[in-house]
């Protein structure tokens, strides 16, 4: 296995903006590299949790991409993980993937799969039986290593009693090995804390970054001493190119820093990399041979500072602080519509249908509840203010 | 990258006669104006928005499927969920897409295309494959999904499908970047075009591709314009230097273009690249050595 290179002090990276001026990201402080070697390009492999599965730093993930040729590569380049689904391009990512083992004369316990699909409230036993099966033939294997469901998205969505039942009968007959969760949702930290007090889910595939979910951390580290094994995705943030281009001067890449970044932290096994290319699998797969370097570290804490206080999580929390009921999430979206891409017309009578007591109406002689309300210290009520005015059209 | 994404379409759209583009986009680029009325459709209700995305938020909707919308130009998105009674599981959802260009709307619409799917004629192609149905027309591509395939479902759907495209204004013609593809031997609603990394090659950028099947033989015909003709010569050698690593066997090999190469691949069969001016083009697959020469002269005659 590869070491673990954690250098840096996630917990503070993620308070960034909170104390903008005083942060202070162990190994940033001098211009030498984070750690000592980044020339070392060996793609390291990291144990699943408690699965008993060995995964590559990097994984490949396939979403629209069915070329076998391209995972052939990436079983050559050493990836060893392959997150697909059923669903996606109607069952021919799985279908490539069954080709591109073949071809490259892969084990198949050399290789871990990731699949799963949908799964929600109601569900039907037999459908999902049927959705598995239907994942075997075109993988052409005996066993999925990790089924999961995907698109998890609250905790009712984590206890659906088909999912279990299902998943028991396919172990039964030897057909899944191990259960695994996706989430990349606003609310996908009450899902993750469910399904650890449920016990019953042994990987999760989620997104991660350094901005998004400050508690992340402590709910991997708390999944991890349980044996959920973690692999992510969505590592970039936003992958907003607007401030990525100004902070990739002098050959950085951003998209490989975050890679590096997200597997600083050793409860992350993977991380799933779209491979579009064979471009992508020599990129990457480099990256996660090398370590994190001072300059990346601040490139992603320019691309923190600057997102901060910017970059609306979806959470919520600010909403359920507001006494007067605003739409917070959809005003500022309009206010977006507006000042970010000109559709000026289209948002002012977007906003004009909202409820008149969901408007924002109210905030200029509000107190400004949703202020502390924003764990991200963003300036809800002045942006809500001036939202109102810009979508109702009002003189300051 | 992902400017350079949308130069492969300006460039490729632009070059090859995609001049309509903007003249067939909806007038007032309203997306919620496609959606149907559910006046004549008895015990059915909306369950969930309609809710839209931009190129900002897309990532939030799409689990990972974000960056490829955007590589093809998305601008917005209207998604809607449909339900049969009180049934939670008797539900459609339908995503609306607007993707700034026909370019992009054919682009996204055939990279999901199943081969075999039972292609209809909703807008100016579509296709239904068990609960799933998808189309374009104009800049807008439609994607709609059942719960499952009850006929009560799938009848929706259908209906939904044709109502919205129907609503589209646009042009119902395939992409004027589809027409150095030659015709004799291509497979019907194979052709594609492909935003970014065409073939797995980040160096070619966009391009298109189809399938040709003679005497029962397949090989996938692929090409993409670059920027000059010495960028075209520059990627050709990333290509190769590519197929070095990963493939088995690559030699020189210039028939049907001005430089060229061959190479066995153990799986997706043998195959050739050529530059041809500004342009990258190859064949692989099953065919024969004469027959992937005699396709690839055919497509490159056929260029610009």
């Amino acid at each position: 296995m590869a070491s673990l290179r954690k250098s840096v002090d996630r917990r503070t990276f993620l308070k960034l903006g909170a104390a903008a001026s005083g942060m202070a990201v162990a190994g940033c402080e001098s211009s030498e590299p984070v750690a000592s070697s980044p020339q070392t390009f060996e793609l390291g492999y990291r144990p699943l949790g408690g699965t008993g599965l060995r995964v590559s730093e990097i994984a490949f993930g396939s979403h629209h991409i069915d070329r076998p040729d391209l995972m052939r590569a990436a079983l050559d380049a050493g990836i060893n993980a392959f997150c697909t689904s059923g669903p996606y391009l109607d069952g021919r990512e799985e279908e490539a993937l069954a080709e591109g083992m073949a071809t490259a004369g892969s084990r198949r316990e050399d290789v871990v799969i990731l699949t799963g699909t949908v799964v929600r409230p109601g569900a039907s036993t037999t459908k999902l039986l049927a959705e598995i099966d239907a994942s075997l033939r075109r993988l052409q294997t005996d066993y999925i290593d990790v089924y999961y469901t995907g698109e998890v998205r609250t905790v009712e969505d984590v206890r659906v009693d088909a999912l279990y039942e299902a998943f028991d009968i396919a172990r039964q007959a030897g057909k899944v090995r191990h259960l695994g969760l996706t989430s990349h949702a606003g609310g996908m930290q009450d899902c993750l804390n469910a399904a650890i007090e449920d016990e019953q889910i042994e990987v999760f595939f989620i997104k991660y970054d350094f901005v998004s979910y400050p508690d992340l951390d402590e709910i991997l580290s708390r999944a991890a001493q349980q044996g959920i094994g973690t692999m992510v995705f969505k590592t970039n943030a936003g992958n907003r190119q607007r401030e990525i281009e100004d902070l990739e001067a002098g050959g950085l890449s951003f998209p490989q820093a975050t890679v590096k970044w997200a597997l600083t932290n050793p409860a992350v096994a993977s991380v799933a990399i779209s491979m579009s290319s064979f471009d992508t699998i020599r990129q990457f797969t480099a990256a996660a041979g090398a370590a994190l370097t001072a300059p990346e570290v601040a490139m992603l804490r320019r691309y923190a500072e600057e997102m901060y206080d910017k970059y609306c999580r979806f959470c919520g929390e600010c909403e359920q602080h507001c006494p007067h009921g605003v739409a917070v999430a959809d005003v500022n979206r309009f206010a977006m519509y507006f000042s970010g891409y000109g559709r000026e017309k289209q948002a002012m009578r977007f906003y004009r249908a909202l409820p008149a007591k969901r408007s924002a109406a109210a905030c200029e002689a509000c107190v400004g509840h949703c202020d502390s309300g924003c764990p991200f210290g963003r300036r809800v009520q002045t942006e809500l203010v001036a939202a109102h005015r810009q979508l109702s059209f009002l003189e300051a | 990258m992902k400017l350079r994404y949308m130069w492969c379409v300006v460039a490729l759209g632009g070059v090859l006669g995609c001049g309509q583009q903007e003249s067939s986009k909806p007038a007032d680029r309203e997306l919620e104006a496609l959606l149907p009325e559910l006046s004549s459709r008895a015990q059915w209700s909306i369950a969930e928005g309609p809710t839209s995305h931009t190129p900002d938020n897309l990532w939030e909707y799409l689990d990972g499927g974000a960056p490829q919308y955007l590589a093809y130009g998305f601008e917005k998105m209207i998604h809607i969920r449909y339900q049969l009674g009180d049934d939670p599981l008797a539900s459609i959802a339908a995503d609306v897409y607007d993707m700034g260009s026909e370019l992009g709307a054919f682009g996204i619409y055939s990279s999901i295309r199943p081969p075999t799917a039972a292609i209809r004629s909703w807008g100016a192609e579509g296709y239904r494959s068990g609960a799933v149905a998808a189309g374009w027309k104009g800049t807008v591509f439609v994607h709609v999904a059942a719960d499952d395939d009850r006929p009560e479902l799938i009848e929706m759907l259908e209906g939904l499908m044709s109502e919205i495209l129907d609503r589209v204004v646009g042009s119902d013609s395939p992409p004027p970047v589809l027409r150095p593809l030659p015709p004799d031997g291509l497979v019907p609603h194979s052709e594609r075009y492909v935003a970014a990394d065409l073939h797995g090659h980040a160096a070619l950028g966009g391009g298109v591709l189809a399938i040709y099947e003679i005497d029962g033989r397949r090989s996938e015909l692929f090409f993409s314009e670059l920027e000059s003709e010495t960028a075209a010569a520059a990627a050709l050698t990333t290509v190769r230097s590519e197929r070095e690593r990963w493939t088995e066997e690559v030699m020189d090999h210039a028939a049907a273009g001005e430089a060229g190469f061959r190479f066995e691949d153990p799986g997706a069969g043998s195959g050739l690249v050529v530059r041809s001016g500004r342009y990258v083009a190859g064949v692989q697959g099953d065919l024969p050595l004469a027959a992937q020469e005699a396709l690839l002269a055919s497509l490159t005659a056929r260029l610009p």
